[in-house]
């Protein structure tokens, strides 16, 4: 499966001089994705997971049973169950999930993020739902599946701990409470364009992920938290790092300098625009095998792995309703870059050659 | 003379925490901005002034005085200083002889209320109740509550529009027993014993001299719910507006009933059991002809809130003169985008109309710029629309310190909007430096740069000046934002300030005397002690 089929009818919004529209904090750029055509917009299909859903463990730790008692079929990232108001053990899924109108699916490869609090989450709607951070989606992603018990996802909640300096030992919520003040200001510096549908992450010059929603709508009802919860982790990481903000300037030539200060400007502006371009034209040729999970009302789930990149797409009907990849934190794709570049000047060179020489 | 006692190693300190202050001061506002809730941009702000009284007790007060200090910090500077006693924190700036015995921080305390009173008695009696709900109850607070309410010259008209608030505060503030016992003392028919002689006069006559026993008698029984609140002994021709205020109680379309507050007509007939009810609000349709019947005759509602209420005056089919000239610029602006970009013909020039009224209220406020030639960079981002709680607030602050600046300039400002697709500050400095270099330039935004890149508009200016720019670039931003500890969220290599249309003037002047601060501190200082 490749990824121009995962995002079949998408592609970048452009600003009004054709430049791909990017918007940035520190080192991470997002590229934002619409519909070729605006009609296949599911606006009306899907309601918004923050508000319909209800999620609890009746049967269980280890267990989600997520509930959608609306009549729009609702689709979620993967989601972080906090309860609230009350003692019980919070809980988190490690995948997306599809739940038709009315339904009621019982998970069982959820895990516990709450270290050694005990306590049934409740179903009533009371519990305060967010969604699981991206700087650990590779090894999320990789659990999907996975059988080991209800402490399948603390591996994961160190990880992040790990990540972004956190002491969260097996508790996600440590995670959220050290870094919401500085994850809302993130919310300010992303102006969701209208018509969005998907993004495209960037840390640095390189494609991070990917992830396309099932309709405009449910991109602006969700896209704070995704910038809260999501993204933002990407950013505290990189701080953390003290991995450099982005400075296209220090790229240009000194002939390119003598420019006038316009030129400059226009040339930076336009080189991030091709870089985007570029980047996503190489990413569309990744090729991912897909194992499909067993499938309700229509959705079929999908985990998706290649040497480069991991994720997940529900589709329904021919159609692919959510798509989300990470790159593998193995991967190094400018490496890749260059054996590819070298590879392709050997072979224009033997092209070339008259004769052999052994 | 105030006798200041800033020592060399604490001068900095207090420079830096005054300018803080002062930032915060003039951005703090309770509502909620784009990003952040009301909850959250209220505690940032009780936290920096907690800050600020740390470093010295006398700074939330100093900056409270200041020009532009919002209603929400002033009201929250003196909550907390009463909350802290007299005896609380301690003096960097004033000495504690001055500070205590010689009363300066009374001064300070009256001079507070009256910045605040200029937000609005709104703000001075939700201050006042934030004594009772902080259970704030000192001998000092209860005596400037009492001279702030009973002093005030339209005590009648408040007692008839903040019934319930006068009683809640004077309750807390006088005690119950003693509240009951001067409303006793100001009821009694005989002559008053001496015991109650001198609880009126201490408690009561002593913060308003200026009004009779009778009068208070009216207005205190009023507020406390007495049944005959004239007694035998007063005139009620003395007090027209308790007078209309009880006569609607039977009928509020009576002659004299334009001297009471919209609200309370609408209240009083609301109430199933006024005689009105059954005939005038009972259905949609009767209280669509009261309401309009009753707004046709008021004469209490000021211009500005006759500005917020065009729009359901027209859905009314209310018929009255709005003097909108009067109003406050910031509503004339917000009332304005309302009727922005719609196609009939009347909200059109609705827009027009209040939109002018508001640049010539502006120019009529207009003080001598430093520089002649000016650019503005004008973010218009979505950003900038504020959030459901607070629609439109920071592009109507942002709006009103472009026109301030526009106003002030002697020669035409060029402007330069950001708005589309991000918020690409970047791009506007190109194109105002491309045009020609300005004296100064100011960009006036949430400073929330997002495209192409965040720091492009750093990176870009420092190639600029690299190439010779020289002039200064000011960030000013309506709105303090919570994350930032309620101050500015700055661009970089810009001078970054909070400011609103009010404080410009002195937050301008506050920068160009950063290199001084103390010399600021002292000149503020001063004029307080003098009464300026």
């Amino acid at each position: 499966m490749l990824i121009q089929d995962l995002l079949k009818g998408t592609r970048l919004i452009e600003d009004e001089r054709g430049r791909v529209l990017t918007q940035s904090i520190h080192n991470m750029t997002l590229a934002f994705l619409t519909l070729e055509d605006p009609a296949h917009s599911f606006d009306e299909r899907f309601g918004n997971p923050l508000e319909a859903l209800k999620a609890g463990n009746p049967h269980g730790y280890g267990t989600l049973r997520v509930t959608n008692p609306t009549p729009l079929d609702v689709i979620a990232p993967p989601l972080v169950v906090l309860s609230k108001g009350y003692a019980a053990q919070n809980h988190a899924l490690p995948k997306a999930i599809a739940l038709p109108a009315r339904a009621s699916i019982e998970y069982t490869d959820a895990g516990c993020v709450e270290g050694s609090q005990t306590g049934y989450l409740r179903e009533d709607g009371s519990n305060e739902l967010r969604f699981f951070p991206f700087a650990v989606r590779e090894s999320l992603t990789l659990k999907i599946g996975d059988k080991s018990g209800y402490s399948r996802l603390y591996p994961v909640v160190n990880e992040l701990g790990a990540r972004t300096g956190t002491i969260t030992l097996n508790y996600l919520d440590k995670f959220f409470k050290a870094h919401d003040e500085t994850a809302f200001e993130y919310i300010a510096h992303f102006e969701r364009p209208a018509q969005c549908i998907g993004v495209v992450i960037f840390m640095g010059d390189e494609i991070f992920g990917v992830e396309r929603f099932p309709s405009f709508r449910y991109c602006a009802q969700i896209w704070d938290t995704l910038i809260r919860d999501v993204y933002a982790s990407l950013v505290i990481e990189a701080i953390r790092k003290h991995e450099p903000a982005l400075n296209p300037f220090s790229e240009l030539t000194p002939e390119e300098l003598e420019f006038s200060l316009a030129q400059v400007f226009e040339t930076v502006s336009n080189r991030i625009s091709e870089r985007v371009r570029a980047r996503l034209f190489e990413l569309l040729e990744v090729d991912f095998s897909a194992q499909q999970e067993a499938g309700n009302g229509g959705f079929r789930s999908s985990k998706l792995t290649s040497e480069g990149y991991v994720g997940q797409v529900i589709e329904a009907g021919g159609v692919n309703h959510f798509v989300s990849l990470v790159r593998r934190g193995s991967f190094d794709p400018a490496a890749q870059r260059t054996r590819f570049e070298e590879v392709s000047a050997y072979r224009k060179a033997s092209g070339e050659q008259r004769a052999f020489r052994l | 003379m105030v006798n200041l006692i800033v020592s060399q190693t604490d001068q900095s300190l207090i420079e830096k925490a005054f300018l803080t202050g002062h930032e915060i001061a003039v951005g703090a506002r309770a509502r909620a901005s784009y990003y952040h809730s009301r909850a959250e941009q209220v505690e940032a702000v009780e936290a920096s002034i907690e800050k600020l009284f740390a470093v010295s007790r006398e700074l939330p007060l100093l900056c409270a005085t200041l020009p532009g200090a919002s209603g929400f910090f002033v009201s929250e500077a003196l909550l907390y200083e009463f909350a802290a006693t007299s005896l609380g924190g301690r003096n960097l700036i004033i000495s504690p002889k001055d500070w205590k015995d010689e009363r300066f921080s009374d001064v300070l305390i009256e001079r507070a209320f009256e910045v605040l009173q200029t937000s609005g008695t709104p703000y001075v009696l939700r201050c006042l109740e934030g004594l009772r709900k902080r259970k704030i109850n000192n001998a000092r607070a209860r005596r400037h509550g009492l001279k702030l309410i009973l002093g005030q010259r339209n005590l009648e008209y408040l007692a008839v529009k903040y019934r319930t608030k006068l009683r809640s505060i004077l309750t807390h503030l006088w005690g119950r027993a003693r509240a009951r016992a001067l409303i006793e003392a100001l009821e009694a028919d005989s002559l008053l014993s001496a015991a109650q002689r001198a609880l009126v006069d201490v408690h009561l006559l002593a913060y308003c001299p200026d009004k009779t026993v009778g009068e208070l008698h009216a207005i205190l029984g009023y507020v406390f719910g007495v049944p005959d609140p004239f007694g035998r002994h007063f005139d009620p021709e003395d007090t027209p507006i308790l007078t209309a205020a009880l006569k609607a109680r039977e009928d509020v379309f009576h002659a004299e009933a334009k001297l009471v507050p919209v609200e309370v007509l609408e209240g009083l007939i609301s109430t199933p059991a006024h005689p009105q009810h059954a005939s005038a609000w009972a259905t949609k349709a009767q209280r669509d002809e009261t309401r309009k019947r009753i707004r046709e005759r008021d004469e209490t509602s000021t211009a500005t809130r006759k500005v917020r209420e065009l729009r359901s005056d027209k859905a009314l089919n209310v018929s009255r003169e709005t003097h909108a000239e009067d109003a406050d610029p910031l509503v004339l602006l917000k009332t304005a985008y309302t009727y922005e970009h719609r196609e009939n013909a009347e909200d059109a020039a609705l827009f027009e109309l209040l939109h002018t009224q508001a640049k010539q209220a502006f120019a009529r406020h207009a003080f001598p710029l430093a520089w002649d030639n000016v650019v503005i960079i004008w973010d218009k981002s979505k950003s900038m629309a504020g959030s459901a709680e607070a629609l439109n607030t920071p592009r109507a602050l942002t709006e009103a310190l472009a026109l301030t600046l526009i106003e002030a300039s002697a020669q035409p400002v060029r402007v330069y909007p950001v708005q589309g697709l991000g918020t690409n500050y970047a791009e506007a400095l190109v194109a105002a430096l491309r045009d020609s270099v300005p004296d100064a330039l100011f960009v006036l935004g949430d400073g929330y740069e997002n495209a192409p890149f965040e720091g492009a508009f750093a990176q870009t200016l420092a190639l600029a000046r690299v190439r010779g720019f020289t002039a200064p670039v000011f960030h000013i931003a309506p709105l303090g934002s919570a994350e930032a500890g309620a101050r500015s969220r700055a661009l970089a290599g810009t001078v970054s300030l909070i400011a609103d249309h009010r404080s410009l003037q002195a937050q301008l002047e506050a920068k160009l005397f950063e290199a001084s601060p103390l010399l600021f501190i002292t000149r503020h200082i001063e004029s307080l002690s003098k009464g300026e």
